[in-house]
């Protein structure tokens, strides 16, 4: 059961509690217009259940030591980024998440997004500018669970694939792609290079458990490029997985062998498109036929 | 310093205990837990590695490696060799 993250009792409505892989993260929001705009784009994010103290806390605060109305992010009692923004502040929030997610024991966690389909997990692995997150919007808008538009978490204890639901981060190259979600947002909470869309905007719905792989994809955006799905072998699957892992030193041999295990399981294919309706055509047969 | 001169023909070549393997088909891919480094070998290199198990010596490798390629004896070892120098190079490989 997904719990949306709350305002906690007996404390303001800029506290929130959130489950991160395993982890549970108190994320404090002093300014209240910011803390309405974070608890939308935490939307995904479920509650630690049952409630507990936090492992970690994220707190957003005014920086008494820069220019007035800046922003200083502190992790626990560290300011990791200070002088920012608000809306740099918030950004600051949700790359820090990440990072909190990364540093969580037990999954194998690599630079993809993940959806799912009727439980059918799909990771979508690439570089940065490969057409991950527009790939993603568009599948969730089109009926696909989400569960990352940055990381996918492999467990390391059950095979799972489970949801980091960071918002999804759209590039300007994109807007256009998806003029209906443009975030109707205070000017200083707009970033002209990227929208920060909550999956819950995409559809409330969205947010996904827990998914069996099925299958591992390798977008590759290009303007010049029709729709071409090709099958990659598990070696060069294995070798471009390992290239998008962030913690493979953390999780080690048993993290190698998850991918090893991962891949001989599952099938992987390259992806080249230009067109989101197309690429979501050949992934929806995709995923209808390895469901067969 | 020849291949040869560093390798010595009766030592028995296995995995280190950091090395951890995953096998595709024709092709191996090697993980080092010490350097944290993946190495992906190629076919030869692949059929080498298979044979370094730890009891079969230097020259029962290049024996086996000339049979299973077809190929002659004197041809293969200096590819042996050379395999097996670059193993223990990169830390995958120990020798008793």
């Amino acid at each position: 059961m997904t719990i949306p993250p709350g305002a906690r009792s007996g404390e303001t409505s800029r506290t929130f509690d959130l489950e991160v892989l395993g982890s549970a993260v108190r994320v404090v929001v002093s300014d209240s217009e910011e803390a309405t705009r974070v608890r939308a784009l935490l939307a995904g994010y479920p509650s630690p259940f049952p409630l507990r103290s936090p492992d970690r806390t994220l707190r957003l605060d005014a920086d008494t030591e820069g220019a007035s109305d800046k922003r200083v992010l502190y992790a626990d009692v560290v300011a990791v980024r200070r002088n920012m923004a608000p809306v740099d502040g918030i950004s600051a929030l949700l790359w820090q998440l990440n990072q909190l997610a990364m540093a969580t024991p037990g999954h194998v966690l690599m630079h993809a997004g993940c959806v799912a389909s009727d439980g059918a997990g799909l990771i979508l692995s690439g570089p940065m500018e490969a057409g991950k997150s527009t790939l993603v919007t568009y599948l969730v808008l089109h009926g696909f669970g989400y569960l990352s538009d940055e990381l996918a978490a492999l467990s390391l204890d059950d095979g799972l694939l489970y949801p980091v639901p960071c918002p999804i981060g759209l590039d300007v190259g994109s807007f256009d792609l998806f003029p209906q979600l443009r975030p109707r947002l205070p000017s200083k909470f707009a970033d002209p290079m990227r929208w920060h869309l909550p999956s819950t905007d995409l559809r409330p719905d969205a947010p996904s458990g827990p998914v069996v792989p099925t299958a591992v994809l390798f977008p590759r955006y290009s303007p010049e490029s029709e729709c071409v799905l090709e099958l990659v072998s598990p070696k060069d699957a294995l070798l471009l997985l390992i290239e998008q892992t962030f913690n493979l030193d953390r999780v080690g041999r048993a993290g190698f062998l998850a991918l090893t295990d991962l891949l001989r399981h599952v099938p992987a294919y390259s992806l080249a498109f230009c067109d989101a309706p197309d690429a979501y055509q050949a992934i929806h047969d995709l995923i209808s036929e390895t469901m067969r | 310093m020849s291949l040869a001169a560093r390798m010595l023909p009766s030592s028995r070549p296995r995995p280190a205990t950091t090395a951890t393997t995953a096998a595709f088909e024709k092709e191996v891919v090697v993980y080092c837990e010490r350097t944290q480094r993946v190495h992906c070998l190629d076919r030869f290199a692949s059929i080498v590695w298979a044979l370094c198990d730890g009891t079969r010596t230097v020259s029962a490798i290049v024996a086996e490696a000339a049979s299973l390629t077809e190929h002659p004896t004197e041809e293969v070892r200096h590819h042996v060799e050379a395999a097996l120098s670059q193993f223990r190079d990169l830390g995958i490989t120990r020798s008793r």
